[in-house]
């Protein structure tokens, strides 16, 4: 059983890491161009040392002990893929030169499978070509991990490296100095994954230029801060006094005669200023992400939002998603894709029906159990919001996916996808040559047929059923990962006009 | 039936309105008269020879067969050995679209058909047909060969036909080698 689970476990997590290879490798391919990430070469070789590292110190890898199917798939899913990454970057810590890791500007990209993947059975991991699409997942960012991982990491690094230098700035170190990835099995063959990707990616972007100093708020809303504290403060506590004889008397205390008043304002403050944080970092990276894929990123957050539910609230780490979209829906308006210039009606007809969808929502529930989010909403929506959007576009301009890159582009791809052909290349009369596809414009013309046109891919396949319908997703996925692949390669092509 | 010139081929394949193509076509000297060379595609079904002792057609379901047979996936220009009575499923690099009025058969190019190599048994492709082919790799030689992922392996040869209905059925649209559908017959269940 062991023998089985780790052949299974290798074929999984090599399998990851080579499908990420390849992704990474053709958005390097278009990013210098377009601008941002250029800094993926970093995550390109971090990518390769952890393959190299990881075929040869599978072997090392603790044995499952589970035979219990739902703790398998559970442990395959997410903990062993995971782990075992956080295990190579384990043994390769003591080979590295400390110096190196707080000099060599590297980042983590995450992208970790929650546990609440619905897979059914074992079947589902073992397909590749899994035809169900009705998983609930996310995609996590894991800085925090890591940050909790150091202390077990310390044993293994050298003693003189920690000496040096103080535990948060070790873990920055160790933060900014590898790319973990880790995404859910099933994702590999999703539109999901290249279009989130790019999310993460601008977490690479946005970590190595630190660019949430900038628009983080000068102050908290004072007001709804001294509310809270206030109302904290005059939390009453229940204490019980004992009274002569067998009597007990109950009487009310506050908080504040527990704790200063000041105590509890620092802690509201720091606890705001530590959301606030995250989530300017998450509006920042959303925003990068939004104008190097354009209406594509968009799409595949409201895929996911449909998946993980509208009504998501939001956490410390993350605004909610329907002020995330809402925010998104301002910067498409700026970029043009709501005004009548841009040609494709189709789209901005649903940009629009979104729009008034997304303005009769509250971003954040205005109530008590909610109350930091409040804060952190209130100070951030006056002022940092519109700087924000504004740093943004100006520093994306030479990169931004604009209505008209997207009118001439990604509607010649979407026709080609509606006749069920491969969408990589076309002859060009003019130029006398066939001319390969754009891997950002493949993608938004992915969403474009899986969000407006999927009727009419139903209808090519015969697709009548349910199952046959899910089928045909799923193969539309597989020609949109494929056509990627397929313009990289050919990309690739052109520039050696060889076989590597 | 007749055959295609080159330069009908090409026009054809140029034609963006054409519901015929082969993509990627990373060169155009692909194409010759009446046929188009294939490339080895990227991905590939090995058999897990040590897993089971007999493969018995009666007794095997979907998802048995998943564990007979192993997916595998390799890099353009990166390399797979293919052992003397081994056999290998594969696919085409390209992807094809054919049209209704054209159907196909896949040959394997002669210089590896001359060292033992067979790439397809399942050769006609239909009108209407869309996806990568999957190809039957067999070495029928006495020395193992090494073959590139990418090079061109195989040809398919065209023939115009009478123009053909699509059929009412749902029609997948694979994009890499195929398992075996046995146990989808109806004389198994």
């Amino acid at each position: 059983m062991e023998r089985v689970l780790s052949e299974r476990i290798k074929d999984i997590v090599l399998d990851k890491i080579f499908q990420f290879e390849q992704l990474v490798a053709e958005f390097e391919s278009d990013m210098p161009r377009h601008g941002p990430v250029s800094l993926l070469l970093t995550v390109k070789t971090v990518l390769k040392v952890l393959r190299m590292y990881y075929e040869r110190k599978l072997k090392d890898l603790a044995a499952i002990k589970e035979d219990n199917r739902r703790k398998e798939k559970l442990y395959i899913n997410s903990r062993i893929v995971l782990g075992s990454i956080f295990n190579i970057h384990k043994k390769l810590l003591p080979f590295l030169n400390p110096g190196q890791l707080t000099s060599i500007p590297i980042e983590i990209l995450g992208a970790s499978q929650s546990l609440a993947a619905k897979f059914e059975d074992m079947k589902e991991l073992e397909l590749s070509f899994s035809p169900n699409y009705d998983y609930q997942f996310s995609l996590k960012a894991f800085y925090g991990v890591v940050d909790n991982l150091i202390d077990s990491l310390k044993s293994d690094v050298p003693e003189s490296f920690f000496r040096k230098i103080k535990k948060r700035a070790s873990n920055q170190g160790v933060c900014n100095s590898f790319a973990f990835v880790g995404y859910p099995w099933i994702e590999r063959r999703s539109l999901l994954l290249p279009s989130l990707m790019v999310h993460e990616i601008g977490h690479l972007k946005e970590s190595r230029e630190n660019l949430c100093r900038e628009f983080l708020p000068e102050k908290l809303d004072s007001q709804r801060v001294e509310n809270l504290v206030k109302k904290i403060a005059n939390t009453e506590v229940l204490s019980k006094d004992s009274g002569s004889g067998s009597q007990v008397k109950e009487r009310q205390l506050t908080l504040s005669l527990v704790y200063p008043e000041d105590m509890i304002r620092q802690t509201v403050v720091e606890r705001c200023l530590a959301i606030t944080e995250k989530w300017v970092k998450e509006f920042v990276v959303d925003l990068l992400a939004l104008h190097l894929l354009g209406p594509g990123y968009f799409f595949s957050f409201l895929e996911l939002t449909d998946i993980v539910g509208m009504n998501s609230s939001g956490s410390d780490t993350h605004p909610s998603c329907i002020w995330r979209l809402t925010v998104m829906m301002d910067e498409l308006e700026d970029m043009g894709y709501l005004s009548s210039d841009f040609k494709d009606g189709k789209i901005r007809c649903l940009l629009k029906i979104l729009r008034k969808h997304l303005s009769n929502r509250n971003v954040i529930p205005d109530n008590e159990s909610r109350a930091y989010e409040n804060i952190v909403y209130h100070s951030l929506s006056k002022k940092s919001l519109p700087k924000m959007h504004k740093g943004i576009r100006d520093r994306s301009r030479t990169y931004s996916y604009n209505p008209h890159r997207y009118d001439e582009k990604v509607l010649p791809i979407v026709s080609v996808i509606k006749r069920g052909i491969l969408p990589v290349q076309r002859w060009d009369r003019s130029r006398k040559k066939f001319d390969t596809f754009e891997e950002l414009d493949i993608i938004n013309a992915g969403w474009y047929v899986y969000k407006l046109e999927m009727s009419s891919f139903y209808k090519l396949v015969s697709a009548k059923d349910k199952k046959d319908q899910q089928n045909a997703r799923q193969t539309l996925f597989n020609l949109i990962l494929k056509a990627i692949d397929s313009a990289q390669t050919t990309k690739r092509w052109v520039r050696e006009e060889r076989i590597p | 039936m007749s055959v295609l010139t080159k330069t009908a081929l090409i026009n054809r394949l140029r034609n963006p309105e054409d519901d015929f193509a082969i993509v990627p076509l990373l060169e155009e000297t692909q194409v010759d008269y009446g046929a188009v060379n294939l490339r080895l595609g990227l991905e590939f079904i090995l058999l897990r020879k040590t897993r089971y002792p007999l493969f018995c057609p009666r007794n095997i379901d979907e998802h048995e067969i998943r564990k007979f047979q192993k997916r595998d996936s390799l890099r353009f220009g990166e390399t797979i050995v293919i052992h003397p009575q081994q056999l290998l499923l594969a696919s085409t690099f390209e992807f094809l679209s054919m049209p209704s009025d054209l159907c196909g058969f896949v040959l394997t190019r002669s210089r590896y058909a001359r060292i033992g190599l067979v790439i397809a048994t399942a050769t006609y492709v239909h009108p209407n047909w869309r996806g990568c082919l999957t190809l039957e790799l067999a070495n029928y030689g006495e020395v193992p060969i090494e073959l590139t992922c990418g090079s061109q392996i195989g040809q398919l040869a065209l023939l115009e036909a009478k123009h053909v209905e699509r059929s009412d059925e749902y029609r997948p649209i694979p994009i890499g080698p195929q398992f075996s559908c046995m146990c989808d017959d109806e004389e198994w269940k």
